[in-house]
């Protein structure tokens, strides 16, 4: 499963907004995307459309909302921006952000190197992936 | 396909259809039967405890959402069905429950005796049992101090294992086959019998005497399919639907024309036993990822405010979920993850006619459930008498869905019920989990108000039945695997009946 660019670089924006420990570490983010990546691929493609549709007006209501590109964004701002539109009326925009928000934790708290920061052991079974 | 006509074919290999399975097939039953399962076949030695690769054991990782985006249901899409990712909670259905479907419904065959004989060899062949008091995690013994520092009645809850390791990873498959689930018990039992099981195999549509079916391929690290990947059309006597709630009715509906069946109740009637997983920090380390999740319960505010508690405990990124929040806030609380005591809040819904499965204009799954008002009321109360347990058992924060602030401290207990309110609690924010849809397709005396028969055949069809959760006229109030398989049990006591006939 392939993406633009964009997807990807506006993604990893929302994802800093949500956890901070991405920000400027691109070691951490690149982990983070191949195990969003991963997700994504196990989702029906009418939930994965819905998702880059989402990433798209997010990007696209920065110009209304802060009359700049959602990538000139300042963390500050960007974080401004996000809960806002967390707190919108309109469900599709807050309810996706929220389905966002979930998989973005998945992704991240399923980084081994993660687990330490949190006191989490991991799996007992050592195996591969599937 | 060499063979493509059965006497029976169940769709769905989960507690319904594996257990439907599992009767039918019998010593001297001679019945040749086939499992259509829509999930991969993965067994114990495929699942691996790591949250990224085992949410691919859920249909849509974990979380088919609502329309209105207010409840996230996670259901399995594997052989074994929600067998697979249960944690073997084992509740017989309350009296009071089979009172109602009973006289409401004329499930008269219900009685106390046939429950109780079906139950007990049941839960003999699944080695239900309570877990020595002495095995409790940390989790378990918090949840029974604060309760009784509260006096607050605690039961003890019984579970399907045997030889448990007490790994922690219940709901990301078992890697040891100690749970006693359908995959572990029925699966191999009625594969030994011969009894044919297709994977990886969606069910688009049924007709009298045949099912419509397409292959997908294996994903990888799971069994390979034994047939040709693309469509196929399988023809049996009789038609088991056991693709649990959020398929059997979609499979109904999107089958009507061909079917010449047209009744309004199908898909309705959903109930989900809405859920929400909270957790407070206690003072020490406490581990709570190891050890058996679940050991005691609540019901005593089951009839006075609609709701259960259970213990539970949850892997990193559904912790990092179920906690409000994000940003520094939230990294913060998760630095806290070993210091986590947990609480289940299951809510009683009722059946509602505007609650149903649905289907798009392509026939997928569409889940229509409204929260209601009751159950809005019973999430606050339960929110709250989970706050005071979590404090009495000793936590220091509480990180509350529906309350004005994160966290909330010990000193907020004598004014819970401004900080935990119905005015903070935002779905769209916060949504509710279920981990048990029922209904869709529920049983009852007349088509004006039910989808099927007693018996469990689909009213206006000649050999269509249906064997999951969704013959349930209303929810069953507990963890519903139990009352799956005792209708399970009946609907294969009267297949069997009419193959002999």
């Amino acid at each position: 499963m392939s993406f633009s660019k964009a997807f990807k670089r506006n993604t990893l924006l929302v994802a800093g907004v949500i956890v901070p420990d991405l920000r400027d570490n691109e070691a951490l983010s690149e982990a983070f995307w191949e195990n969003f990546v991963k997700l994504l691929s196990g989702l029906p493609p009418e939930s994965v459309g819905k998702l880059q549709l989402l990433i798209k007006v997010v990007s696209l209501l920065s110009w209304i909302y802060n009359l700049k590109p959602f990538t000139a964004l300042n963390a500050r701002v960007r974080q401004m921006y996000i809960d806002r539109l967390f707190s919108l009326p309109v469900s599709k925009i807050a309810g996706g952000l929220t389905g966002l928000r979930s998989l973005i934790f998945i992704s991240f708290y399923g980084i081994p190197t993660v687990w330490e920061s949190i006191n989490y052991e991991g799996p007992i079974v050592n195996r591969t992936g599937s | 396909m060499r063979d493509t006509s059965y006497d029976i074919i169940i769709v769905g290999s989960g507690v319904g259809g594996g257990t439907v399975a599992d009767y039918l097939s019998r010593a001297g039953s001679g019945l040749r039967i086939a499992i259509i399962e829509s999930g991969p076949f993965r067994k114990k030695e495929h699942f691996n405890q790591r949250e990224i690769d085992m949410t691919a054991l859920y249909y849509n990782r974990g979380a088919v959402l609502s329309e209105n985006m207010e409840i996230g249901v996670a259901a399995a899409n594997t052989v074994g069905g929600s067998s697979a990712v249960y944690t073997g909670v084992s509740f017989r259905p309350p009296e009071s429950v089979l009172n109602r479907w009973r006289r409401e419904f004329g499930m008269e065959f219900l009685t106390a005796e046939y429950v109780n004989r079906s139950l007990d060899e049941i839960e003999e062949d699944l080695n239900v049992h309570e877990l020595p008091e002495r095995e409790d995690n940390e989790n378990n013994r918090l949840f029974r101090k604060g309760a009784d520092a509260l006096g607050i009645p605690v039961k003890r809850l019984k579970i399907n294992t045997k030889g448990c390791l007490k790994q922690g990873f219940c709901n990301l498959g078992c890697t040891s086959g100690a749970k006693q689930g359908t995959l572990e018990v029925q699966i191999p039992r009625v594969l030994k019998r011969g009894v044919t099981l297709i994977y990886n195999a969606v069910v688009r549509t049924v007709e009298e005497n045949a099912v419509n079916l397409v292959v997908r391929k294996a994903p990888e690290n799971t069994i390979p399919n034994e047939i040709e990947e693309g469509g196929h059309r399988l023809y049996a006597r009789y038609i088991i639907l056991a693709a649990g709630t959020l398929n059997t009715p979609a499979i109904l509906l999107r089958s009507a024309k061909k079917l010449h069946v047209s009744n309004p109740n199908t898909g309705r009637y959903l109930t989900l036993h809405p859920a929400f997983n909270i957790n407070g920090i206690y003072t020490k380390t406490i581990t709570n990822y190891r050890g058996f999740p679940k050991t005691w319960y609540i019901d005593a505010f089951s009839d006075s405010d609609g709701f259960y508690l259970e213990t539970s405990f949850y892997f990193p990124g559904v912790t990092a979920k179920n906690n409000p929040g994000y940003g520094s806030m939230h990294r913060d609380i998760m630095r806290c993850y070993s210091k986590m005591m947990s609480i289940l809040i299951l809510i009683h819904d009722e059946a509602e006619y505007g609650n149903r499965i649905a289907t798009d204009r392509r026939g997928n799954t569409v889940i229509d459930y409204t929260v209601s008002d009751s159950v809005r009321k019973s999430m606050i109360r339960a929110l709250q008498e989970s706050t005071k347990i979590l404090f009495a058992a000793g936590c220091e924060k509480a990180l509350i869905p529906g309350s004005d602030k994160t966290p909330v401290l010990p000193e907020d207990v004598p004014d819970i019920h401004l900080h935990i309110a119905e005015q903070y609690l935002n779905l769209t924010r916060t949504p509710l989990s279920s981990a048990h849809p029922q209904g869709g397709a529920r049983m009852g005396t007349t088509p004006k108000h039910a989808v099927t028969d007693i018996s469990g055949k689909v009213f206006g069809t000649q050999s269509i039945y249906v064997s999951d959760a969704s013959l349930f006229p209303g929810s069953v109030k507990v963890n519903p695997y139990e009352t799956v398989m005792l209708l399970a049990k009946w609907v294969a006591e009267n297949v069997l009946e009419a193959c002999l006939h």
